[in-house]
């Protein structure tokens, strides 16, 4: 049986900075890593820990 | 350990219309934003997302495929917004010809480098901030901040 791990490793934008949106307008968002795929899906939460 | 990000009800705000924001579906690529090749033995995907209301910082869920959503605090997106814009002195939407006036933008992610000026009310594009400012780009002045205020004179 092989297990493979899945991460996220780095992402980056199209433009401006990665750590920074502004309403209203597309931003294009990359990621990298291991185990990434298509049917994947992303979402941003509140920052509680 | 279960992440806050499968709370969708308490916490996590799915990315769908009147969220935080929309993501479109992802889509594989051998190329991140600068279109540089990913690293042998990793893959990359991309999907495009437009936040719809300033907050943040925020913490990145990801979901692989069927698994639930891992979160990543090593990636915080804070969407920027404007608030309330303040006159030091006088009225906030009236400023004298010819006369100096300091105005303090409030708001999420403001800081240090951003750069306001105004166009008249028809402009509705971007390039219109560049092409129809009454300061026509070169004369829109560098904010300073100050506390979480930014100062401008004009």
């Amino acid at each position: 049986m092989k297990i493979t791990l899945h991460m996220v490793t780095s992402s980056s934008v199209d433009v401006g900075d990665v750590d920074q949106a502004v309403p209203y307008f597309p931003k294009m968002f990359f990621y990298a890593g291991q185990g990434l795929s298509g049917k994947d899906v992303v979402m941003w939460a509140d920052w509680e820990r | 350990m279960r992440s806050d990000c499968n709370d969708a009800g308490r916490v996590a705000v799915p990315q769908l219309e009147g969220g935080t924001g929309i993501i479109d579906p992802m889509f594989f690529t051998s190329l991140d934003a600068q279109g540089r090749t990913v690293n042998g033995g990793e893959e990359a995907v991309y999907g495009t997302a437009t936040f719809v209301k300033s907050e943040g910082p925020l913490k990145l869920c990801y979901k692989f495929n069927k698994e639930p959503f891992m979160e990543y605090y090593t990636f915080p997106v804070t969407v920027t917004g404007i608030s309330e814009v303040r006159g030091i002195q006088g009225d906030n939407d009236m400023i004298v010809l010819d006369m100096v006036k300091q105005l303090g933008f409030v708001g999420n992610g403001v800081g240090e480098g951003d750069m306001v000026t105004w166009v008249v009310e028809s402009a509705s594009s971007d390039s219109h901030c560049l092409l129809d400012s009454i300061y026509n780009g070169e004369r829109a002045k560098r904010a300073s901040l100050e506390g979480n205020e930014h100062t401008s004179h004009y």
